[in-house]
């Protein structure tokens, strides 16, 4: 019955690991570049895949960041696989955003998620992870599988890259 | 964390708000924990959704997985109307092709999906008694073997809900044959704990006629079963099934209150439109919302017709966003005397 107690152990901590983290997590993957239903199935995904592999990685700690591992490496295949997302709805019209919200949202968002958007894929992902998700450098590292000094060059890249826009609100 | 925040520039920190600001609008839906939860559920392989990809078909795989949830248009006729109340991630609600037009097999058929009723078992207060859902599933079984299929081999939706049937009978062939409807077992047809031969068998021909009726074929047919091919004398060795066996009154043998719409765990938008069929005393069938375990609203409502299976609509309107318990029950005419009144239960999302 070993095993029981590990599924359950699984779920009750995918329970807790979703109320902590899933909406921020979701947030994250959207500002990554992918529309929001794709957001939440990604990391969707990253639950499941944790749930799979509960018995080998118990840390709550290590638990987050794997799912942050796994976030950003499923929108790095969305990106890859934007030929088969193409063939879907992009956004459902629930979904986008209400008047009060681009209101709240401000000129400033939407001019920053515009040049996001023109960045390569790695200088977002590490701007994304460091003032988004709040992370150090090498936990980005960690995210995106790259070295600490990458990571360093890829967000002072993308900061340049953004500073145009940036300077618009400022 | 240790962010070193404090040490942010201007621009950095400027950056960070933008970006706060911006995922601010991103409002993830409320049944994301529902949908890990059921695909980190233990389920048999052939049921699980055909993923395309990592995020292609996403919002259509889902509502396959969904299924289950299907408003009815009559009483007690088992035909779904093609509308899922669960919603998806995408913008379309995906249409199951209508079950009625599906050709009778006489040649190998494609895989396809339908949605077929299924008859499980509930002990609401009165001993067992027989309750249905209906489930989409990617099949190239006829539609009475898949009914079938899912009555033996499927968990139902609702966790209080469970077949009769121990693991161990397979359905081999489910057709329409001069005067009865043949289901051709294989393996050897046994029953869980609860050991109830009878109602047992009635689980199978009520899943088999509801799908033959389902399907436009002639649903008031006898159902003889068969295991590879030969007749059963005795069905769990318990129950006589050498002839073919016809429903039994349902007043007998089905769940008196039954929940058609929300299916259990749906997620509902704008007003709820709470749908079933019921046979009650007085036509009358009592509801009592409940939200974190308190009851928030209560009252009663009737059906078209006193003491026999006919529907109920109940219009719940507009509720707050939440999760919610529905229970209903019938009326207790002998004021707690007589048995016990029995009752179904919804747990439904409110987006």
């Amino acid at each position: 019955m070993v095993q029981d107690r590990t599924a359950s152990a699984a779920d009750e901590a995918i329970t807790d690991l979703y109320a902590a983290h899933y909406v921020r997590l979701v947030r994250m993957a959207t500002l990554l570049q992918v529309s929001e239903a794709v957001a939440e199935e990604v990391v969707q995904d990253a639950f499941v895949a944790l749930h799979r592999r509960w018995r080998r990685l118990r840390d709550p700690a290590a638990a987050v960041a794997y799912l942050r591992t796994s976030v950003v490496h499923g929108c790095r295949s969305v990106h890859r696989r934007r030929g088969v997302a193409a063939r879907h709805p992009e956004e459902p019209p629930g979904h986008a955003p209400s008047a009060e919200q681009v209101a709240v949202g401000g000129a400033a968002a939407d001019a920053v998620v515009a040049a996001l958007r023109g960045l390569p894929d790695r200088q977002r992902e590490a701007l994304v992870l460091r003032y988004y998700g709040g992370l150090s450098e090498s936990e980005i590292a960690s995210a995106m599988k790259i070295s600490n000094g990458a990571v360093k060059s890829h967000a002072s890249r993308g900061l340049a890259g953004l500073r145009d826009a940036m300077a618009e609100w400022s | 964390m240790n962010t070193p925040e404090e040490n942010w520039t201007p621009e950095e920190r400027r950056l960070h708000d933008a970006l706060e600001r911006a995922a601010e609008r991103v409002e993830p839906g409320p049944d994301g924990l529902a949908r890990i939860r059921r695909r980190t559920a233990v389920v048999p392989i052939w049921r699980r959704p055909v993923v395309i990809g990592l995020a292609g078909a996403t919002g259509l795989a889902a509502a396959v997985l969904v299924g289950g949830a299907i408003a009815l248009n009559g009483s007690d006729d088992d035909t779904p109307v093609a509308t899922t109340t669960s919603s998806s991630p995408a913008s379309e609600t995906p249409t199951t092709p209508p079950p009625a037009t599906t050709p009778p097999a006489d040649t190998t058929p494609p895989v396809q999906t339908l949605t077929v009723p299924v008859y499980y078992a509930a002990d609401s207060g009165d001993g067992l008694r027989l309750t249905r859902e209906f489930h989409t599933v990617e099949t190239s079984l006829s539609p009475i073997a898949a009914a079938v299929h899912e009555m033996l081999a499927a968990p139902p939706a609702d966790p209080d809900y469970a077949t009769l049937w121990a693991p161990g009978a397979e359905v081999v062939a489910g057709e329409v044959g001069e005067g009865f409807i043949g289901v051709d077992l294989t393996g050897t047809p046994s029953l869980d704990a609860t050991d109830s031969a009878d109602l047992a068998l009635q689980q199978l021909v009520y899943t088999a006629t509801a799908a033959a009726a389902n399907a436009g074929l002639d649903g008031s047919l006898p159902v003889r079963i068969t295991v590879d091919g030969a007749p059963v004398e005795r069905l769990f060795d318990a129950v006589d099934a050498a002839e073919p066996v016809g429903r039994a009154d349902p007043l007998e043998v089905r769940q008196l209150v039954q929940i058609n719409e929300p299916g259990e765990g749906a997620t509902v938008s704008g007003p709820v439109d709470v749908q079933g069929e019921a046979a009650a005393f007085e036509a009358n069938v009592l509801w009592e919302l409940r939200r974190d375990g308190e009851v928030v609203d209560s009252g009663n409502t009737s059906t078209t017709e006193c003491c026999t299976f006919a529907p109920f609509d109940l219009q719940l309107g507009d509720l707050e966003p939440g999760t919610y318990e529905l229970v209903m029950s019938e009326d207790d005419p002998s004021g707690g005397e007589g048995r016990p009144p029995t009752s179904d239960s919804r747990t439904f999302t409110v987006e």
